[in-house]
């Protein structure tokens, strides 16, 4: 070393020496006592001064020599011989674990000390008066080479230039792509943001080498999928094997003993999680078992007015709504034409065009409706048609058994709820138990054979979307009938599936209850009319 | 001053921005290798010195000049006692000054050398300076600012000449195609000037003739290059592309787009003008094949916008 001769540095360097390598921290209760009493601060700060004011001048005449020696040259024995990473508490008497005032100087006076390093150059206003040689040899214009563009006449067989870029990006494809390329940014390994280092063990590696964890340095902010992301990028980075045959979905972070060992008691970390949630030093990475793998596909609908609907399996919700539109438009082979462009809306809110780079996650909603630009759905044509179809489908099915929670309405008392079972034999009414209430009145279950029901029909809407209808059945040779309440969909529902069953049997009952009601209407009209 | 001219790495990227680093990374795999703190400011511009020795960073009253063949975070040098922002930084090709422009109207010649002469001088013009050029010759800076005005400064003789192509348009950049025989501008009204050039050798100050006059971009124009073999010219814009023109007939060659593209402020062709690297406001820096105009790579990892690059590439044959 270079400073050896120097008594200042070396009795500073021993002393340091024993004090940083003290663990009872009593050599440097003795040594800064000692040699706080001999400099006093003042001269010591004066010092410090005067060595950055040494630097600058330095700075200016440029020796290019080495700055330490010069450093000592210039009589500034204080400074140096003070260690910079050791302080005397003065402040806070002798014996004290460093304060967090103590510790941001240390970190200021660092920072000083690396900016002191720095070469710094002002500017200067002060005119400088150049000589004509100056002047020439400085600014003279030079002769601008006149660059030959390829396959010149007079070197026909110049090969065509290629740049060590383009070489480079050729040799690199040759590896292949890393697929795992996006999370290469969690990477923590260049980053100045902090990071955390996580030793990773990886089960998939031949069992020799499953011992001897990979180091990883992931960025703070990162979530556990990224870092499952990052693992497989570094590995396929430095070329591991077996090489990994699947995406990031197929993999999760299990806690890991300090031998390797996967700690199966607990569940793997919660991809959605920020990594930094986790204190674990060690975590090994596992392959998911089919069973668990997180199901991370979402299912889109896109209705196209008039043309059915398309149902895509996206991987992530951060897919942006533009490359779904695209996907539409793709399967369907629609041609674009210049000028003719589609927007995307939510079904739920037509006439709303939705912003197409926005991503799938800020949507809520999966079901979206495809519409040409200034166009709309116009699906109110559609429905008709689609109720038709469905209505024979109805119809069809009309005689299932179908059960449905309904309230029964009764005149005196409040409503009971019961299950109304309907099926293209019977009708059955059972009342729905309830425990803590006491009845008086005990409903009993009933059953009406189809050929008995009469009549079903829809008596009123609620404002409030319930719905009211009635039940008419024949009992010996009156008619009778019970009303329910049920949401109006549910009513309109079993009314119609009554509907057509009574529309299939015919029974008698029903048609002699037909007759009757033709003849009450006709006598109401003849009385309407008489009057 | 001692310029570690022993460059090993034949290929640098880097860019910087708004989030006060600057990174520098493997252009053809897209890794980020190192990030260097730029914390007291953004950085405006950057630009590798001719023997790869160093980075100068162009900030907020400073201009700072790391090591490109260490891993040290400070920076080396740093030239201050600038009032405002310095918006653009060059070198002198063999590294005898450097040139600076900045938003407290002045270009400014700041001496490399070390044992010699302190040599600094200053051209005051009346706005904002937005860019600076040195022309190949190695004699004459052109210098646009945000008044319109473009200047031509000769470093002998000291004579100046200034020309307004539009009043009231902001230049934002200028380029010289490597041969000198071409200068293009583009301005805030997204629009671009052609000149061709004549004279440029030793006294003979250099001569512009109005070639052609074209609207680029729909909106502001944020950076104009010429390609290394002088056949193309990209121009970068606000409207979130980077249009590369075939200089001979100034046709439209490549729209480069992507739908995560926002501003596009800087750009960089390689070696051979067979790719372009841009640097945008989504955080990305995108590498793209001229003639495909597909991106290749893309260099993530900035937390904020990227609005300059520097980049350096070799010939090989």
């Amino acid at each position: 070393m270079a400073m050896m001769d120097n008594i200042d540095f070396l009795i500073a360097h021993i002393r340091h020496s024993f004090i940083t390598s003290d663990d009872t921290s009593m050599c440097e209760l003795i040594m800064e006592c000692e040699s706080s009493n001999n400099n006093n601060n003042n001269t010591q700060r004066a010092g410090y001064r005067g060595s950055t004011g040494a630097y600058l001048k330095r700075d200016m005449s440029d020796s290019g020599g080495s700055e330490g020696v010069e450093g000592m040259d210039s009589g500034d024995g204080d400074f140096l011989s003070h260690s910079h990473d050791i302080l005397p508490d003065m402040d806070y008497g002798a014996h004290r674990r460093r304060s967090n005032t103590a510790q941001r100087l240390d970190i200021m006076r660092k920072d000083k000390q690396a900016k002191g390093k720095v070469k710094s150059i002002p500017w200067k206003d002060a005119p400088v008066t150049l000589t004509v040689e100056e002047r020439a040899s400085l600014f003279e214009k030079k002769e601008v080479a006149v660059i030959t563009p390829d396959g010149d006449a007079t070197e026909g067989e110049t090969p065509k230039k290629v740049s060590k870029l383009s070489k480079l990006l050729e040799d690199f494809s040759k590896y292949g792509e890393n697929p795992y390329m996006e999370y290469a940014k969690f990477d923590g390994r260049s980053c100045v943001t902090p990071t955390k280092k996580i030793d990773i063990f990886l089960t998939m590696a031949p069992p020799k080498e499953r011992a001897y964890p990979m180091t990883v340095v992931v960025i703070t902010t990162a979530k556990v999928q990224d870092l499952i992301g990052l693992i497989c990028w570094q590995y396929t980075c430095e070329g591991r094997e077996p090489k990994l045959q699947h995406g990031v979905n197929h993999y999760c972070l299990h806690i890991a003993e300090d031998d390797g060992e996967v700690d199966a008691d607990f569940p793997s970390l919660d991809n959605r999680e920020p990594v930094l949630k986790f204190g674990f030093g060690k975590l090994a990475l596992v392959e998911c078992t089919p069973t668990i793998i997180p199901k991370h596909s979402f299912v889109v609908t896109i209705n196209v007015p008039n043309r059915g609907f398309n149902k895509f399996q996206v991987d992530s919700l951060n897919m942006p709504m533009r490359s779904i539109l695209e996907k539409v438009i793709n399967r369907r082979k629609i041609r674009t034409r210049p000028g003719l462009y589609y927007n995307l809306e939510k079904q739920s809110e037509p006439g709303v065009s939705i912003d197409l780079d926005a991503n799938l996650a800020h949507m809520d909603t999966m079901e979206f409706c495809m519409v040409r630009e200034n166009s709309t759905r116009g699906d109110r044509e559609e429905a008709p048609h689609h109720n038709e179809l469905s209505h024979v489908a109805d119809s069809l099915t009309s005689h299932q058994y179908k059960s449905f929670m309904v309230m029964m309405v009764h005149r005196l008392r409040a409503n009971t709820e019961v299950q109304l079972g309907v099926s293209g034999e019977k009708v059955e009414i059972d009342p729905v138990q309830v425990r803590s209430s006491i009845r008086l009145i005990r409903q009993k279950p009933v059953t009406h054979e189809a050929d008995s029901i009469a009549d079903c029909d829809l008596l009123e809407k609620k404002s409030n979307g319930r719905g009211v209808f009635r039940l008419t059945y024949l009992t010996e040779h009156n008619y009778k009938h019970h009303d329910f309440e049920a949401d109006v969909g549910v009513a309109m529902e079993i009314v119609q599936k009554l509907k057509n069953i009574l529309e299939l049997r015919l029974s008698p009952a029903r048609k002699e209850f037909i007759t009757t009601q033709d003849r009450k209407l006709r006598k109401r009209d003849s009385l309407k009319y008489s009057i | 001053m001692s310029m570690g001219g022993n460059a090993t790495d034949p290929v640098i990227l880097a860019t910087a921005g708004y989030d006060h680093t600057i990174r520098f990374w493997q252009a053809h795999s897209g890794i980020c290798h190192r990030t260097v703190q730029h914390n007291d400011s953004q950085v405006n511009a950057l630009e590798i010195t001719p023997d790869k020795g160093m980075i100068a960073v162009a900030g907020y009253q400073h201009i700072r000049m790391f090591d490109l063949n260490s891993m040290n975070p400070n920076p080396l040098i740093n030239y201050d006692g600038i009032s405002k922002n310095v918006t653009a930084v060059g070198f002198h090709n063999e590294m005898k000054w450097m040139y600076t422009g900045g938003e407290d109207n002045t270009a400014r010649i700041w001496d490399l050398r070390t044992r010699n002469l302190q040599c600094q001088r200053i051209f005051q013009v009346n706005a904002p300076v937005n860019c600076v050029c040195l022309h190949p010759n190695q004699g004459e800076l052109f210098v646009g600012d945000q008044s319109g005005s473009i200047h031509i400064w000769d470093l002998k003789t000291d004579n100046n000449e200034h020309l307004i192509p539009e009043p009231d348009a902001a230049i934002q950049s200028l380029s010289i195609d490597p041969m000198g025989t071409m200068m293009a501008a583009v301005n805030n009204k997204g629009k671009c000037y052609i000149w061709t050039m004549t004279g440029g050798r030793l006294d003979e100050p250099t001569q512009l003739h109005p070639k052609k006059k074209f609207n680029a971009h729909s909106k502001y124009a944020l950076k104009c290059l010429f390609s290394p073999d002088s056949t193309l010219l990209a121009t970068t814009s606000a409207d979130q592309t980077c249009c590369i023109w075939r200089t001979a007939d100034l046709s439209l060659m490549t729209k480069l787009r992507d739908q995560n593209q926002r501003w596009v402020w800087d750009c960089a062709f390689s070696g051979d003008s067979q790719y372009i690297i841009t640097a945008s406001s989504d955080n990305t820096a995108r590498l793209w094949s001229v003639d495909g105009g597909d991106v290749k790579r893309e260099y993530s990892g900035h937390q904020k916008a990227v609005v300059c690059l520097a980049f350096r590439d070799e010939v090989v044959s």
